[in-house]
């Protein structure tokens, strides 16, 4: 799929989003949190419901859609007690996505617009270019429900979608969160192209 | 002794009873089931897309990827085993996300199941019940013996249809 030099490049790519996030996300649980990345690749769509926990795996997701020069869309998946436990901590009490916690879903809606921002705004200025963003929707579902909707409304066409596997320490508590960046056909060659001159 | 046999996102596979067939995690994707009652043969395929003249040109087709391209493999297959009379059921075409603006590309879910529809109309195959839309990703099995199709979500649990 990718070569060795690709797959760095976009390893590095999300270090840097990864970094911004973890700043963003530390500012905003005043707590401390890293996020390493443990491998990117370019993966089958058919094969990231496994990817990310097996379909059926229950988590919190969030959903940004990146327009501009770069079209697509950027989304992270969170196991949802490690979702529920970021707000909680934000919010100063417990909080589960099966109640209608307004105050809780509304720091939930914040920590991922922080995030996919984070990761939105890494991307930009390493491609240096303009990418304008939208407010981020979020769902808490089936894994596999959530990533076929994503894969098939951004890139119906294309049969593989960069992914990005990062883990998550906040507070000494480790999660593994994921983050798919799914650019639309023409972005994701323009992207190849600008990374190669960076290269 | 009886199988589950698991379908994944765009294939399709055929069995029968006492054997069931599954999908997990239908978000958009619809789950489409054509079976014969009296020879206890049932295939399922896991749709993604309504219409495979969206794949690109000299793009290997897979047919269970395409509302169109599977209901024909479907059947020809069916066919092959001996089914006569076919009916079907089907579940899935969820919209995942709520956006502020939503484009045409978003309404996925809802342009698969209508696809299928379709396709089943042009082969005049029966709808005998139907579970789409709404926000909730579904876990589908399907009985090939008693031709019961059970359906679950994270929010309200388990049916049958």
């Amino acid at each position: 799929m990718l070569s060795e030099f690709e797959q760095d490049l976009l390893k590095e790519l999300g270090n840097i989003g990864s970094g911004h996030a973890a700043t963003a996300l530390s500012t905003l649980l005043a707590k401390p949190v890293t996020i390493t990345v443990s491998s990117a690749e370019m993966e089958p769509i058919t094969y990231l419901p496994e990817r990310v926990g097996g379909p059926e795996r229950h988590v919190a997701s969030v959903l940004l859609e990146l327009g501009g020069d770069i079209s697509g869309m950027i989304l992270i998946l969170f196991p949802v007690d490690d979702a529920e436990r970021m707000v909680a901590s934000l919010i100063g009490s417990t909080f589960s996505f099966r109640t209608a916690d307004e105050l809780g879903q509304s720091a939930w809606e914040e920590v991922g617009n922080i995030m996919s921002g984070a990761y939105a705004r890494a991307l930009g200025d390493w491609l240096d270019t303009p990418i304008s963003i939208q407010v981020p929707a979020t769902a808490v579902d089936m894994a596999g429900s959530i990533v076929e909707f994503v894969v098939t409304s951004v890139q119906p066409e294309e049969d593989a979608a960069l992914y990005i596997d990062t883990t998550f320490r906040i507070d000494e508590k480790v999660s593994a969160g994921h983050v798919l960046f799914l650019p639309t056909h023409g972005s994701l060659e323009r992207i190849k192209q600008r990374l190669i001159g960076h290269g | 002794m009886a199988e589950v046999i698991k379908i994944g996102i765009a294939e399709w596979k055929q069995t029968t009873a006492p054997n069931k067939l599954r999908t997990a995690g239908l978000g958009s994707c619809v789950g489409v089931i054509l079976y014969d009652v009296r020879l206890q043969v049932a295939a399922m395929a896991h749709v993604m897309l309504p219409d495979s003249a969206i794949a690109r040109k000299h793009q290997t087709i897979e047919v269970g990827k395409y509302a169109d391209t599977a209901i024909d493999a479907l059947v020809a297959s069916l066919k092959r085993a001996g089914a006569g009379r076919l009916q079907a059921k089907m579940a899935g075409g969820a919209q995942m996300f709520q956006f502020k603006y939503e484009n045409e590309a978003m309404r996925i879910g809802e342009r698969n199941a209508e696809a299928v529809r379709n396709a089943l109309k042009a082969h005049r195959i029966p709808l005998i019940a139907e579970d789409c839309g709404g926000h909730n990703g579904r876990t589908i099995e399907f009985d090939v013996a008693t031709c019961a199709l059970s359906i679950r979500t994270v929010s309200v649990g388990t049916k049958e249809i």
